[in-house]
């Protein structure tokens, strides 16, 4: 086997073989290379938790209030389930989270109703809480998206507090056992400094969810480029609906965006469906605003995720129900 | 002074070489399962992948010009791109972005500076009238009315849409009264005048279909995903009423008549391929595929260039009829191209 002797045209042809392959790799290498890579430190802060909202002795609540005037048909549906003192005690903090996604007039039903905001506003300060505040994430100029909505005036002339966001309010946050929210920046500050968090979401059809109401409102809660997650909003959906657990919800179906959403922009996009819900379980709440879509819950995707991931059960009926008319 | 070398590396050298390409082919199938599965916060939040919409300073020129109309300027315009589209209408972006979207310009106006009585205008370039007409038709409201001097436009009580050459415009009024509205009007009309008048208000897909029960205003067009079908791009559709009862119809027209006549076949397959069943007996058009798709039938074919049939008849009898005179009238309208 060592017979073969090296001479000077074999030994150049090996050290050339030998260079163009470590030319090649280095080639490949710099053409991979990522000079825009992000650091490797997320600025996560793994140790946050977001704290579960729920009250123990509220669980499986839920309330149908058929009616057409909304601050009438929230106090009554409150009544029901207990009072707003049944659900915030005096001394604590209120985080109502709304959705004032666009910078669209109170009427054509794209955000939550000011008349609900103000009426949930007056019920937590009836009940004692120190502090009200109000918000939401609109990615497109949120401070005139909450005036034209008309819930920053709503909301202050009730004596709330309106946090528009900043960047110093948002935290990289992950969902534990999550896929998708994972290292991502969250509107963390306002919820971490409430003791209750209340939901008021307007039922609206989606063109890329299905429907938009109590659940799908927390997506709202995300900074950053979220629209990536619309490919796979379903899951993203479900993910929220773990990393969120409000005191209560409040979904307004008093008037329902039929076609058309979730910006809609005719009023005849809208129909009337006189029907509000409150509930501690946002995904029952949910399943009955489906039915004011004329849909059933388990076309939605998301409803499923939400109530196998433990976020509360679309049969709606199996909870403590109240139904009342609201004259 | 000649070494000796080996021709061929022995046993141990094998052995590491093996070993080592081994680990190779273990790092690179860890690095591509971890880049499978790349936390979506990594690439989306770096600096250069935040595109912001532009709004232009208060200053700036308006997108339409509202003196005419007697508004003035509420807001900057703002522009949006693809990447910075679902900033300003969230999930309603992916319809637009499927239907060949190139950008948005926006403006709020009010009488005299108002803070209210405002109307905020959108204007939608989606590149061509046809892609202009499939974002107008699909959103058409059922309670609308027609404008007086624009061709493609309906009205609602506190809005106004129309499609102009390339354009797709939504007029949004922050209330319903009527001085709004003929204003948003006024500034629909400048808009067209200044963007081709009447030349550039034609109806894209006019004529497809015939006119005998067809439901007036009901024709869309579908840029793609088609009845949920990948395939079927570029659909046109039209209702009819048919002994009180609703059925579509719809027609495609294609690069070439074998294009066609594969696309009608192709889409044959898909509905048996989800259960579709044939219905046995004479076809009612030659080479049509009649099916039974659980309680509703359907039609497909072709003719010349045109893809065509009949989706979600309620029963047999009308999806024949109605296929029988969407070929009849197909049948001039593909002989010239032939």
């Amino acid at each position: 086997m060592r017979e073969t002797p090296m001479d000077r045209r074999e030994f150049i042809r090996r050290c050339t073989r030998a260079g163009l392959s470590v030319t090649a790799a280095s080639t490949l290498a710099f053409l991979f290379y990522d000079r825009k890579a992000p650091a490797m430190d997320m600025g996560g802060s793994p140790a946050i938790r977001l704290p579960d909202y729920c009250l123990a002795t509220m669980k499986n609540r839920l309330c149908i209030a058929r009616a057409t005037d909304r601050a009438a048909a929230v106090r009554q549906a409150f009544a029901a389930l207990g009072g707003m003192q049944a659900f915030v005690k005096p001394g604590e903090r209120v985080l109502l989270k709304v959705n004032a996604a666009f910078a669209s007039p109170p009427a054509l039903g794209a955000t939550s109703h000011p008349d609900l905001v103000a009426a949930v506003v007056r019920l937590c300060k009836e009940a004692g809480a120190a502090r009200v505040t109000v918000t939401d994430n609109p990615i497109n100029d949120p401070a005139t998206c909450f005036a034209l909505s008309g819930i920053d005036a709503a909301a202050r002339k009730a004596g709330a507090e309106v946090i528009v966001p900043r960047d110093s309010f948002f935290t990289r946050f992950s969902v534990k056992g999550g896929r998708l929210i994972q290292d991502w920046p969250v509107l963390l500050a306002p919820l971490l400094d409430a003791d209750r968090v209340i939901g008021l979401a307007p039922v609206k059809d989606h063109h890329r969810s299905g429907a938009s109401m109590t659940l799908k409102n927390w997506y709202g809660l995300l900074g950053g480029r979220r629209n990536i997650f619309h490919q796979d909003v379903h899951s993203l959906i479900g993910e929220l609906a773990v990393m969120i657990r409000p005191t209560v919800v409040v979904l307004d179906g008093i008037e329902s965006m039929l076609t058309n959403g979730p910006t809609g922009g005719s009023l005849s996009d809208l129909k009337p469906t006189g029907t509000l819900i409150v509930s501690t379980d946002p995904v029952a709440a949910d399943a009955v605003g489906t039915t004011l879509l004329g849909r059933q819950a388990t076309d939605l995707p998301f409803l499923v995720k939400a109530q196998k991931a433990g976020a509360g059960t679309i049969d709606y009926r199996s909870l403590d129900l109240k139904e009342i008319k609201v004259i | 002074m000649n070494k000796t070398v080996s021709r061929k590396p022995g046993g141990i050298e094998t052995g590491i070489a093996m070993v080592v390409l081994a680990l190779l082919v273990i790092v690179g199938g860890g690095v591509y399962l971890r880049q499978s599965q790349i936390n979506p916060a990594v690439l989306a939040l770096r600096p250069d992948a935040q595109p912001a919409a532009v709004a232009d300073t208060p200053d700036a020129k308006a997108i339409i010009d509202a003196n005419m109309a007697g508004m003035v300027p509420l807001s900057p315009p703002e522009h949006f791109t693809a990447e910075t589209l679902y900033e300003k209408i969230d999930g309603r972006a992916d319809l637009y972005l499927a239907s060949g979207f190139v950008g948005l310009a926006a403006q709020r106006f009010s009488p005299n500076g108002s803070t209210t009585g405002w109307v905020e205008v959108f204007v939608y370039d989606m590149a061509t009238p046809e892609n202009a007409f499939a974002v107008f038709s699909q959103q058409r409201r059922e309670k609308r009315q027609p404008v007086a001097s624009l061709a493609n436009a309906y009205r609602t009580p506190n809005a106004l849409f129309m499609t102009q050459d390339r354009y797709y415009l939504e007029l949004i009024g922050a209330d319903a009264t009527e001085s709004l509205q003929t204003t948003m009007q006024n500034l629909a009309r400048q808009f067209a005048a200044t963007h081709g008048g009447t030349a550039a208000a034609k109806v894209p897909g006019e004529g497809l279909f015939p006119e005998t029960g067809l439901v007036a205003g009901s024709e869309r067009l579908i840029a793609a995903n088609a009845f949920g079908d990948e395939q079927l791009d570029h659909i046109y559709t039209a209702d009819y009423r048919i002994d009180g009862k609703r059925v579509i119809a719809f027609v495609s027209r294609r690069e070439s008549s074998q294009a066609a006549a594969d696309l009608a076949d192709s889409y044959r397959q898909t509905l048996l391929s989800y259960g579709a069943e044939t219905v046995e007996g004479a076809a009612p058009v030659g080479d049509a595929a009649f099916l039974r798709m659980f309680d509703t039938f359907e039609v497909v074919f072709s003719r010349g260039k045109y893809l065509a049939g009949v989706h979600e008849a309620a029963d047999s009898a009308m999806a024949a009829g109605l296929a029988k005179r969407l070929a009849n009238h197909l049948d001039p309208l593909s002989r010239p191209s032939e």
